[in-house]
């Protein structure tokens, strides 16, 4: 199946569950809330009753900023531990909502009897709780993973900054400098997209061996890179889309009249539930696409598989916890 | 004049009395011949020192700079200022400057007398500066000629000078004779946050370097030859000036421009060695240079020198750039650096500007520091601000950061420990010294500009150069000048921006506006009259709109206070900023809507701008912008981030 395909499909597993969707933005939200109201109280603070605030509403004035580093320091040091809080809080939580996130798609593809989709944010929580201790030891198990990549890292800096004469080729130097942040961005998502598989068949087995499915989700990742990667692609470029349209949005927010600014709001939130579902699209795609290609890749005795490594038949149909309509 | 005195230095001294502005005689003619191994990173040198004592004492003992010394170890009184005493450094990083010989023409060897002196600190291992005694004393009005044969090992590029593989800046590398003041000989040691001192003069250098070495250097080239070991000599002389400097590198790209301007006349060539793999900014660099040209003449005086020659340091080699030497500067280029940081720009305007304050008003920068880079900076911000196509430091998409805007950020963030005003080493740190003497001090004239208005400003600059070009001002000279130009009384203002460390900060301490109450009571006619508030169902006649105005800082400065009312009427009050605090009323029908101090702008270094104006309402649009704003972009990147 084409990867395009796969992705489409996955949109449809998202349209399919608005109510999940819907679960995800009120936690984003009122996180975002967090924020807001402690950065509307910073400027209050440091600009409330100042004609310096009303410059600042209509345009960049770089003597602002000098004034709110220079007297509100701390309230911005502040402001900025409570952002780094609540990412580290929503990166945790991402621990538990993942495996939420895909029992439901589980499920919902594979429905038992009775299970009716007015039980979404049961199945959500119960997903969500069966597997979170697997992926924090999944998050343990994939240190190593990140260690390699950073000692990637390392070695082709050093390369770099001696391909550059240390340095001082400077246009080569910067090119490289670029491409060391590109290769830095691809681990990252390379990474991630690892571990989402190693849960998805977590989730899909319902297995335990955390270690075991890790390391088959690297041979996986391996066999498939290209595969996965064009996946990813499809979802970064509908990422890119949502996050122009969010940046065009929130362009026009303040300095505007509140009914522009409520809008505005209103539009920026819409676009947050896209990226949201986007995420699900994607989630539900790489699920699709484990399902279909990991036995073929990885499971199946060589007998099993033309010369080419591609799947004759697929004896495990009618265990395929993620069945559904992807045949 | 005595018989010491040569052909180059009589002549001289008839040039210089046929310029119009020179008030200190010529005191130096150098002339040195010098050969670069750049295997050894060493400069052999030979040098004939004329020396003219301008001065109303008779002198026994003469003081010379040996900067290089200070990279000698790491005992030097630079290492150990900078702290630089713990760097690790190979053996050929390390540079000198070793006299190998000194005696007078008349034959009389100075050598046996040779001794190291250390005037600031006492440091025993500081080998900066030298004195030698003379058989006998040089009386006012008489001359010497000393001839020294020296040797300077080039360090690995430090705080100006040195090499950096094949890229030579050769700065402060010959014995430079100090300076005699009526007070005495003025040769300070080399500090980390110490620049130079030196008299003016003539200069003639002969500098041989290996053929395929491409060589600038201070004044005009006035004759080039091929050796017969392959070798070629370039000769360059240059007088009027109190330094001479030098770079060569056989990846240079040599470009030459003639810069021509009518109104002040002004005629020179442009010389640029661009190093090859920075190409691309010649552009750049030439629209720079030719914009500060013809800014600093118009405002100044007119650029009197035939060269200009502009140095790019080769790529590694940053700690050479953004250097000033006469007719000759080292900027800044980095190949990759786009448009819109304006860095390179900024950069060869600073240095360029050094030519006028520093080149042609020889104050001494290591006791009055601000006189050449705060009115430089002054000068720059001015340039900056005036340049084509717009001058911003940064500018790209809206966001924009005026050079004004960064100095103001380095002042802000500072303590205030020193004032202006202060030898350069007894600062309490580098950015303390940097600060100050660059851009509290350049600040400090732009708030002069706006409280005396731009002509008077002008007149005071044109002025201040016109009488001290080519010559040694002091901090009082300029307040002289100033005082003379605008007619005013200007100590306070110079004992608080230039001698204090203090603050500048007034504030809208509270804005209100209330109704004024009808009246109520017992009347001039013994009747109780008026209604109780609380029955009043009209709008009030009157309000009564109150603004207290609060010295937040030590310093005073007169207050221009704006109050805007509704309707748009506004009302200018003064106030001569004295008392710590000021109450203005204004009963009036309609309402005050806001208050602002300062509001044409002269505070630039007004220590908080968020203070100096208030409005009676809050206006919530900023914090609703930037709520939203930030919770729009973390929201979408923890949805990225999500599960």
């Amino acid at each position: 199946m084409s990867i395009s395909r796969y992705y489409l499909l996955g949109w449809g597993d998202a349209v399919r569950q608005p109510k999940m969707a819907f679960l995800l933005w009120v936690l984003n939200a009122l996180s975002g809330l967090v924020v807001y109201f402690g950065a509307c109280g910073l400027m209050r603070r440091a600009f409330g009753h100042s004609l310096l605030g009303s410059e600042l509403s209509e345009r960049f004035a770089f003597r602002g900023v000098m004034e709110l580093l220079q007297r509100h320091g701390r309230d911005v040091a502040a402001l900025a531990g409570t952002v780094l809080i609540l990412t580290a809080a929503t990166y945790l939580l991402s621990l538990f909502l993942s495996g939420g996130v895909l029992h439901v798609l589980k499920t919902a593809r594979n429905p038992k009897s009775g299970e009716k989709e007015s039980r979404v944010a049961a199945l959500f929580f119960e997903g969500a709780g069966r597997y979170f201790g697997r992926f924090l030891r999944l998050e343990i198990v994939a240190l190593p993973m990140w260690i390699v990549f950073g000692i990637l890292l390392f070695v082709f800096s050093g390369i770099a900054g001696n391909a550059s004469d240390g340095w001082e080729k400077e246009r080569l130097g910067f090119a490289l400098v670029l491409a060391l942040v590109g290769a830095a961005v691809l681990f990252v998502f390379l990474g991630m997209m690892i571990v989402d598989y190693a849960r998805i068949q977590l989730v899909a087995t319902d297995g335990r061996r955390v270690f075991k499915v890790f390391l088959g989700t690297l041979k996986f990742a391996a066999r498939r890179f290209f595969k996965l990667l064009g996946l990813a692609v499809f979802f970064l470029i509908t990422m890119g889309i949502v996050l122009a349209l969010g940046e065009a949005v929130a362009r026009l927010l303040g300095g505007k009249g509140a009914v522009v600014t409520a809008l505005g709001f209103g539009v920026q939130q819409v676009l947050v539930l896209a990226l949201l579902g986007a995420r699900i699209a994607f989630l539900g795609a790489q699920a699709r696409l484990s399902e279909r290609e990991r036995v073929s890749a990885l499971d199946l005795p060589p007998a099993a598989q033309d010369a080419g490594g591609e799947q004759k038949e697929r004896p495990d149909k009618a265990q395929s916890p993620f069945d559904g309509d992807a045949q | 004049m005595n018989r010491f005195l040569g052909k180059t230095f009589t002549l001289f001294l008839l040039g210089a009395v046929a310029f119009r502005f020179a008030p200190a005689q010529p005191v130096v003619a150098y002339d040195i011949k010098a050969r670069l191994d750049p295997a050894s990173k060493t400069v052999a040198g030979e040098e004939r020192l004329v020396w003219f004592n301008a001065s109303s004492s008779a002198v026994t003992t003469v003081p010379f700079h040996l900067y290089l010394n200070a990279f000698r170890n790491n005992r030097s009184t630079f290492m150990k200022e900078s702290g630089r005493a713990g760097e690790g450094r190979q053996a050929e990083d390390w540079g000198h400057c070793r006299v190998k010989g000194i005696r007078l023409e008349s034959g009389e060897d100075l050598l046996p007398s040779m001794r190291f002196l250390q005037p600031d600190d006492g440091n025993p291992d500081d080998r900066t500066v030298m004195e030698v005694a003379l058989p006998k004393p040089v009386e006012p009005g008489g001359s010497a000629v000393f001839l020294i044969t020296f040797e300077s090992k080039l360090p690995r590029v430090v705080a100006r000078s040195g090499w950096h593989r094949n890229f030579f800046m050769v700065a402060q590398w010959f014995p430079k004779v100090g300076v005699l003041l009526d007070g005495g000989w003025n040769c300070h040691q080399y500090h980390a946050r110490s620049e130079f001192f030196a008299d003016f003069g003539s200069y003639r250098v002969e500098i041989t370097t290996p053929s395929d070495f491409v060589v600038g250097a201070t004044g005009r080239r006035i004759d080039r030859r091929e050796n017969k070991d392959g070798s070629v000599t370039v000769v360059h002389e240059q007088d009027r000036i109190h330094d001479f400097a030098w770079a060569a590198c056989p990846d240079f790209l040599e470009y030459r421009k003639r810069f021509r301007l009518e109104e002040p006349r002004v005629e020179t060539d442009m010389i640029f060695l661009i190093h090859k793999d920075h190409q691309k900014l010649m552009p750049r660099h030439l629209k720079a240079l030719t914009h500060a040209l013809e800014f600093y003449s118009r405002s100044f005086g007119p650029y009197p020198y035939p060269t200009i020659t502009l140095v790019d340091p080769a790529p590694g080699a940053q700690a050479a750039g953004g250097m000033e030497y006469p007719t000759l500067f080292t900027t800044m280029s980095l190949a990759w650096l786009p448009s819109w940081i304006r860095l390179p720009e900024m950069v060869t305007i600073h240095e360029f500007g050094h030519n006028y304050w520093y080149g042609m008003i020889g104050s001494n920068e290591f006791e009055e520091a601000w006189l050449d880079e705060g009115i430089n900076t002054y000068s720059e911000i001015k340039a900056l601000a005036a340049y084509p196509g717009g001058g911003d430091l940064i500018s790209l998409c809206g966001l924009d950061i005026s050079d004004l805007e960064q100095h103001q950020l380095s002042v802000f963030l500072s303590g205030k420990f020193d004032p202006v005003v202060r030898n350069s080493w007894e600062f309490v740190s580098g950015g303390s010294y940097s600060l100050n003497v660059y851009a509290k001090a350049g600040l400090a004239l732009l708030m002069l500009e706006r409280m005396l208005g731009p002509d008077v400003m002008d007149r005071i600059m044109k002025a201040f150069f016109g009488r001290w070009r080519f010559g040694h001002p002091t901090t009082t000279d300029f307040v002289a000048a100033a005082e003379e130009e605008s007619g005013r009384d200007l100590g306070w203002f110079f004992d608080q921006f230039f001698y204090s460390p203090d603050a500048l900060d007034y504030a809208v301490g509270s804005l209100s506006s209330e109704p004024v109450p009808d009246f109520a009571g017992i009347d001039d006619e013994g009747e109780i009259a008026g209604a109780s508030p609380a029955s009043r169902t009209t709008k009030p006649d009157v309000y009564r709109n109150e603004a207290v105005i609060v010295r937040l800082g030590e310093h005073v400065f007169p207050q221009e206070i704006e109050a805007v009312f509704e309707g748009g009427r506004t009302i200018l009050e003064r106030w001569d900023g004295r008392e710590r605090w000021k109450r203005f009323v204004w009963t009036s029908p309609d309402r005050v809507r806001s208050v602002r101090l300062d509001p044409r702008g002269v505070m630039v270094l007004d220590a908080n701008t968020a203070n100096n104006s208030r409005t009676r309402e809050r206006d919530e649009r900023l914090p609703r912008k930037i709520g939203l704003r930030l919770m729009g972009a973390l929201q979408r990147i923890w949805a990225l981030m999500a599960f």
